[in-house]
């Protein structure tokens, strides 16, 4: 049980705004359409907690599906200030974890889905390997087998059927290139990345009794970012919800759709919240931007919404800045006069607060280098940062860096912490109490032993590797690829690699909670908000890029609309005076002939 | 539940039983039936504490002389029909079997640490784990114990001692229950009427010398700052401790429970156990409940027992009506048997070298008519059949009262070994057959060879030969096609008789009391019999020429008499004058079959 009181409270606040408040009492399906800043985690965390206060009795839970881990910890934390433990009844993870470690792992057997015996996830170069052998049977030739990856992804998120006619049909290439990988890396033991939503599928389109099973587990299924979770999740949507009768509560914002070759299409949500059972909600308030970036952002969209900002939404400014010459260059100006001025302008904004967002990571590389070049601490979150921030194990160890760093003296984060979430991270290595007993044992030891800001990142991790994660991920068979990252990682910080210099500290300062000016391209940025946006290399070419069909256009808008969105005071826009994007020629254009 | 596997645990080297449902275990003393319980209790009873989990090498099977590295104690229990509850669903339905999603299994272990080095040498050495489905990765613990619960009412509770006491008593949880809704405004009326009547108390006189006297002394005593200011009273008048003094009054309220007989304080403590079993599972605080009750016949008339526990498989663990509550007996009380689900029953047995092992009745094939039957049999004789070491079917009365009289006779008393005589009423020998051999009883069937007129095989060939086709399909688990082939092809009688007395089928040559006139050693007691009877002259004429020449026997008329007289009236009749008389050679055959097996 957990404290009501701390959410009621909060549940308070949402009365103020009929929309939340009506997606807070809403009992049957429902759909909440929540447009930028209005406060959907806000009103989605507040529902799971009624949900399991009122609505779900034990020994039955919700299960909540979203986009990423990170949206995932954001829920959790959000949670569990709510005073609801995620854990037990409570499943909040990615609908790739939800169709790992709810489906396939429990039944891989009973589902007769026909995977090898104590099947892992395949690594990178396990992956790789599948293609080429793959690549060799079914199409053959002088190409790099590598090349294919991306579009073999793509037909297998779109088409989920293999017994149909359009799989055969579409591009029978691919559908035998697909098919041969599959079979390779059963061969080889192993499901892949993309293998967990379309086997959960395909349990449960084949097994009605599973079907029923999670409908027991999990009366209510919850969904955040509805718009780019997939068809896979469509599918399991409109038969566990509409069939088999789980609840539905989900939340999206089909402008926000930017994940088209995941197999996302803005259309879904749209197509749900239109059914005759569904309820559907529109958040329209704005709390986090200014009126101005409101409009701005309205323009950078193209198309009318009735968003407004929230009374008491601070004045926001929205800057054009075209630039001459290179990125390099361009990134000189950002970071050597526009910075300066917006800290003059702010002085009390923290550099966390300000965000420069590009079409692509090589375009980050610049604004890298040049606040490198200026001394301004930096945290990169897209592609080329130096491990990928998705990685669970990356950001656990981060943690771990923080504690070391001195982060033991003022509990932040706090040891418990670095348990549990190691806890959850090895889940399968530590079925016991007396495994977690050993694993906590072990962690403190290894830690409290290295606890200097100044020792080499290379030792520290050597050590952390040898004595406690190696043995850990050998025993999860989910961990696999998260090993080959360290591992990558560790490559770069031994001697002669790009970052064999690097301390610990600097490594516990890559985590968040830091204060670094975010680089991200505008993908990634999906989700977060910062007072100050830069939006850089906003240029013809790059957004949209060159030569896309109408629906890639349109989701090029999209993302252009969605950096317009992160922003809460100043926005401000960069681009080649040569060759502006034709978004933003517009977005100027309309604000100029609305003063 | 579905089945319930032990290995090598205290009285099990291996028992494997299907299940249906409710359980109802017999067992003679000492045969494991509480350890029986003790096994599920490890993995469902959240009162257990994991300390006593940890089991002991002691708890190795007893035929085990040192447990090595590769033994260990597997308990293991599935379910099947898990589906219905949505609760029970959503905690099974991770550990289904790979190859049966019908079925979830539940399995505890005791075994060697791993990584140890050589042989377990300690008890420090072992571990367990509770486990589900077929992997060990997918434990199970409290949490699961806590909504899937085995509650034990153990064979020597004190059930009166517990109703009398406030905190074991199973009434508290149900007043203190039913007291939560009560507004404590509305409970004032009554303390002030119980103050009212205390305070009359005070008008008689030597009750309130009684209590000035114990007030007086005390304070004497204690001195005044110790004293507690002792009075008497009906009850405490605290308004929130009020309901503390409601007792279960007897006989209209004139008695308290103390009163009632050990049995009533039974079946009363069971009442409130039913109930408040019923109130957690209505408030979800639990989803499923093991009832188990050890020795449930404690105290209660054998009337009482059958209408106690009829009530109790009939209606409030009905299997029929989803109920959250599966029942498990372990009894020696035929009557508590009787009344049992047919498909209940589980029959333990010591085999000596190979430890206790198990047979049930969960998984027999059974048409619906023969189900009613054998359900309506074990009903009227009180289970007798699943009491005995032993058992000889037979027809009708005559045998059942002949038989016991015979084996003193050849010096094989029968209630020694524990054998017992079952009259099926006829010939459907059948449903009896498939149920014993299922059960592993040992037994014999004895009945006629019923020759008919012409050419027809005698009645009594197809009874044997489908009886033999019956005994071996249950005992070995297919059709023994070739056996009966080489069966049927038999032409001559007598050999065939001999085969299958080799499975327990014992036949004669007619029907038992022709068989027995033309045995020498029984004409004259059988004669001197039917002379009892007061027949018309015409009958104790046949009598005579029967006497005068045996060969002469009339079969229809002699059976028309002793149908007269009433088979079983002749039997018994007939009975006492053939003491120590050697019977004839199939029920020697019959007696010998199941007393060499007992």
């Amino acid at each position: 049980m957990f404290d009501r009181a701390l959410y009621l409270k909060v549940a308070e606040e949402l009365r103020r705004n009929p929309g939340q408040w009506a997606a807070y009492e809403s009992g049957g399906h429902c759909v909440v359409l929540a447009g930028p800043g209005s406060g959907k985690t806000k009103t989605l965390t507040v529902k799971l907690a009624k949900l399991l206060a009122k609505d779900i009795q034990e020994p039955r839970g919700v299960a909540c599906i979203t986009y990423n881990n990170e949206c995932a910890r954001e829920l959790e934390n959000r949670m569990e200030s709510l005073g609801v433990e995620a854990g037990g009844r409570v499943f909040i993870g990615t609908i790739h974890s939800f169709s790992l470690t709810q489906i396939v792992l429990p039944y891989a057997k009973s589902a007769r889905l026909g995977l090898p015996d104590e099947f892992c996830i395949a690594t990178r170069a396990e992956r790789a390997r599948a293609l080429e052998r793959a690549f060799i049977r079914t199409i053959g030739g002088p190409e790099n087998p590598q090349d294919w990856d991306f579009r073999m992804g793509n037909y297998r998120r779109s088409i989920l059927n293999r017994n149909s006619e359009v799989w055969r049909t579409r591009d029978p290439e691919l559908a035998q290139l697909v098919d041969a990988f599959e079979e390779e890396l059963r061969a080889m033991g192993r499901i892949d990345f993309d293998d967990m939503p379309l086997l959960a599928v395909q349990a449960l389109r084949e097994n009605e009794w599973l079907q029923r099973a999670l409908h027991a587990k999990y009366p209510v299924l919850v969904v955040d970012e509805y718009q780019d979770l997939g068809r896979a999740l469509h599918c399991m949507v409109m038969g566990l919800c509409f069939s088999t009768g789980m609840r539905l509560f989900a939340v999206g914002d089909a402008d926000q759709s930017i994940y088209g070759f995941t197999g996302a299409h803005p259309e879904l949500l749209q197509q749900l919240s239109e059914r005759d059972d569904v309820e559907k909600i529109q958040l329209r308030l704005n709390y986090r931007s200014g009126s101005r970036i409101v409009m701005a952002s309205s323009y950078a969209l193209g198309e009318e919404r009735d968003y407004e900002a929230a009374d008491g939404a601070e004045k926001s400014t929205v800057y054009f800045h075209p630039r001459l010459g290179q990125y390099p260059q361009q990134a000189g100006y950002l970071i050597g006069t526009l910075l300066p001025e917006v800290q003059e302008r702010l002085p009390d904004l923290k550099l966390r607060d300000i965000a420069i967002l590009y079409p692509a990571a090589w375009i980050g590389d610049a604004v890298a280098a040049a606040a490198q070049g200026h001394g301004f601490p930096i945290i990169r979150t897209d592609g080329n940062s130096i491990y990928p921030r998705a990685s669970r194990l990356m950001r656990w160890l981060e943690q771990c860096a923080q504690w070391c760093s001195g982060g033991w003296q003022t509990g932040t984060p706090r040891f418990t912490r670095l348990v549990n979430e190691g806890r959850r991270l090895f889940a399968e290595a530590l079925l016991t109490d007396d495994d977690v007993m050993a694993f906590q044992r072990q962690l403190i030891a290894v830690l409290w032993e290295r606890r200097e800001i100044t020792l080499s990142l290379h030792e520290w991790l050597e050590e952390l590797r040898d004595t406690l994660i190696d043995e850990l991920i050998a025993a999860c068979r989910t961990l696999h690829d998260e090993g080959e990252t360290l591992a990558a990682f560790m490559e770069r910080t031994f001697d002669g690699g790009d970052c064999a210099e690097m301390v610990l500290g600097q490594f516990a300062g890559q985590g968040e909670g830091n204060n670094c000016v975010n680089l991200s391209t505008l993908h990634s940025s999906k989700g977060r908000e910062f007072s100050v946006v830069i939006m850089f290399g906003m240029d013809d070419g790059r957004i949209p890029r060159a030569n896309l069909s109408p629906r890639q256009l349109v989701e090029a808008r999209r993302l252009f609309y969605v950096g317009f969105t992160r922003a809460k005071t100043e926005l401000h826009i960069m681009c080649s005076t040569q060759r502006p994007s034709r978004f933003v020629r517009e977005v100027e254009r309309r604000l100029e002939t609305e003063i | 539940m579905s089945r319930i596997q032990i290995k090598n645990f205290r009285n099990f080297s291996v028992l494997d039983v299907c299940l249906s449902g409710n359980v109802v275990v017999v067992g003679e003393n000492r045969v494991g039936k509480s350890n029986l319980l003790y096994a599920l209790r490890l993995i469902f009873d959240p009162t257990l504490p994991d300390s006593a989990r940890q089991l002991s090498q002691s708890d190795f099977w007893d035929g085990l002389e040192e447990p090595d590295e590769e033994d260990k104690i597997v308990i293991s229990i599935e379910i099947k029909e898990f589906e219905d509850d949505l609760d029970v669903l959503a905690l099974l339905t991770d550990f289904r079997l790979d190859d049966d999603p019908e079925t979830v299994r539940l399995t505890y272990e005791f075994r060697p640490k791993a990584g140890l080095e050589g042989e377990p040498a300690s008890d420090d050495d072992y571990d367990f784990i509770c486990y589900g489905g077929e992997s060990e990765k997918k434990r199970f613990s409290h949490e699961l114990r806590r909504r899937i619960t085995m509650d034990l009412l153990p064979a020597l509770r004190d059930a009166e001692g517990n109703l009398a006491t406030w905190r074991g008593s199973p009434l508290r949880p149900l007043i203190e229950n039913a007291f939560r809704g009560v507004d404590r405004i509305d409970l004032k009326d009554i303390q002030d009427a119980i103050e009212a009547a205390t305070a009359r108390l005070g008008d008689f006189e030597t009750v309130e010398d009684l209590e000035e006297n114990i007030g007086t002394l005390f304070a004497e005593m204690t001195g005044p700052k110790q004293d507690i200011k002792p009075r008497l009273g009906f009850a405490a008048t605290d308004v929130t401790r009020l309901y503390r003094n409601i007792r279960l009054l007897i006989d209209d309220g004139r008695r308290t429970i103390n009163d009632a007989s050990l049995g009533s304080a039974n079946v009363v403590f069971l009442t409130l156990k039913a109930l408040e079993l019923k109130r957690l599972m209505k408030e979800n605080r639990r989803d499923h409940t093991l009832l188990a009750i050890e020795e449930p016949e404690a105290h209660l008339h054998p009337h009482l027992q059958r209408s106690v526990y009829r009530h109790l498989f009939e209606v409030i663990g009905s299997e029929e009506e989803d109920s959250p509550l599966s029942i498990l007996l372990t009894t020696h009380s035929p009557h508590i048997v009787s009344v049992a689900p047919l498909r209940s029953i589980l029959l333990l047995k010591d085999t000596g070298e190979g430890g206790t092992i198990g047979c049930s009745t969960a998984g027999i094939s059974l048409t619906v008519a023969e189900e009613d039957d054998l359900s309506r049999y074990l009903d009227v004789t009180r289970a007798e059949m699943l009491f005995a070491r032993g058992i000889i079917l037979v027809e009708g009365d005559a045998e059942k009262f002949l038989l016991p009289v015979f084996a003193e006779a050849i010096d094989r008393p029968l209630d020694h070994l524990g054998i017992t005589v079952c009259s099926v009423a006829g010939t459907n020998f059948q449903p009896y057959a498939k149920f014993l051999t299922a059960l592993g009883i040992p037994f014999a069937v004895v009945t006629d060879w019923d020759p008919r007129k012409g050419k027809k095989r005698p009645l009594g060939f197809n009874r044997a030969l489908n009886l033999v086709k019956t005994i071996e399909h249950v005992r070995t688990g297919s059709v023994p096609k070739a056996l009966i082939k080489k069966l049927d092809a038999i032409e001559d009688y007598n050999e065939f008789g001999t085969r299958c007395e080799t499975f327990g089928v014992f036949t004669n040559i007619d029907t038992l009391e022709v068989d027995l006139f033309n045995d020498d050693n029984f004409t004259v007691p059988i004669i001197e019999t039917l002379r009892e009877q007061k027949f018309s002259a015409e009958r104790q004429g046949w009598i005579d020429e029967w006497e005068a020449d045996p060969e002469s026997l009339d079969v229809e008329k002699y059976l028309a008499l002793i149908e007269a007289v009433g088979k079983g009236r002749f039997a018994q009749r007939l009975a006492s004058r053939v003491t120590g008389t050697e019977p004839p050679d199939y029920i020697i055959g019959a007696i010998g079959f199941v007393a060499s097996r007992v």
